[in-house]
């Protein structure tokens, strides 16, 4: 590394003007064909999957080109990338948790609907009577 | 080799070999907080996509209750501002001062229009009865938990919300320091930080315009 002789500056990545205005349009376009799609597509599962590959393609221009990260260096990517993995455990275990609980009662009563702990009626009656 | 590190910019600070080593020491702290603004939402999002499996009709009507067409226009809002916002940082590396202080100028203007639009939604929702959560007092609704939506559309809308705020005073804050005459077309980190900060406010919106308000 010592052979190498940084400017400053020589780290900053400029992107064209160009660039910048593409990108733009076509975040404006896929948001347009966000909207289109909506009102055009029945609902279901396809329109979900349509709407998110829409955002996903619009979210990769925007980290690439707007936040650089096309440009940047490694440790930022795999930084950043982390997070989405982390997104994805967070996901897979909250789903694979839920998924595979056995149904329930069918609702656990709401705290109004629990009567409330009042005195024993009976004084007689011993105290821990569940067991 | 590496001993021969003094340099005499004032703006690197002594721990640094050289302005490079800063700007990417910088950026790698910027890149770390965005990962955690990410699993921040993430959170949202999972508990989101799991109750929206479970009650995707109720989902639905929620979503009904929203116009889209104010959620498509804070959109194509905040797109722009992230445009005006990375042309700000190119106007620096190009030495054109003014240019980039209207750039982060329009910017400010866009989060504020945006928190408008933003306004004008939400009162019109208080005002319908629609709180999140115990609060929801709405009438004739056809799912009995429906507030659990307007819950996840309130704190994943608000957080959001509170982030494009954040951002305005950030970019006013850089704003200042350019009109100051703090950065040049070498020296600009905290505009860069600041810029990847409003583009992820605008990366979570990318998301939560679909989810939220074209469901169903």
């Amino acid at each position: 590394m010592a052979s190498k002789q940084h400017h400053a500056g020589e780290a900053h990545h400029v992107i064209p003007m160009k660039v910048y205005m593409a990108v733009a349009v076509s975040l404006f376009i896929l948001t347009f064909l966000t909207v289109g799609a909506h009102n055009v597509l029945q609902p279901g599962n396809f329109k979900t999957i349509v709407a998110f590959a829409i955002a996903t393609v619009k979210a990769i221009l925007v980290i690439g080109y707007f936040m650089h990260l096309k440009y940047d260096n490694m440790i930022n990517r795999v930084v950043f990338g982390t997070a989405f993995m982390g997104l994805v455990l967070l996901f897979f275990f909250c789903a694979l948790d839920i998924g595979t609980r056995i149904p329930a009662e069918p609702l656990v009563p709401m705290p109004s609907q629990i009567p409330p702990i009042t005195a024993p009626a009976n004084p007689g009656t011993p105290a821990s009577s569940t067991h | 080799m590496s001993t021969d590190s003094a340099h005499h910019d004032p703006r690197v600070a002594h721990h640094f070999r050289d302005a490079t080593h800063q700007y990417d020491s910088s950026k790698q702290g910027i890149w770390l907080f965005m990962a955690t603004e990410i699993l921040m939402f993430g959170g949202l999002f999972v508990g989101y996509a799991i109750y929206h499996h479970m009650y995707p009709a109720m989902f639905s009507e929620g979503a009904s209750y929203l116009n889209w067409k104010m959620g498509f226009l804070n959109t194509l809002v905040l797109i722009f501002s992230s445009l005006t916002m990375a042309l700000g940082i190119y106007f620096i590396q190009h030495k054109q001062k003014q240019l980039a202080n209207w750039s982060l100028f329009i910017t400010i203007l866009c989060g504020a229009i945006f928190m408008v639009v933003k306004y004008f939604e939400y009162s019109h929702k208080f005002h319908d009865g629609i709180f999140p959560g115990r609060y929801f007092s709405h009438e004739g609704i056809e799912h009995a938990n429906l507030a659990l939506y307007f819950s996840f559309y309130f704190c994943m809308s608000g957080l959001h919300g509170i982030h494009v705020m954040l951002g305005m005073g950030l970019i006013t804050w850089v704003l200042i320091r350019n009109i100051r005459g703090d950065f040049d077309e070498n020296h600009y980190t905290a505009v860069e930080g600041v810029g990847i900060f409003w583009h992820i406010v605008d990366l979570i919106w990318i998301y939560l315009f679909p989810i939220l308000y074209l469901i169903g």
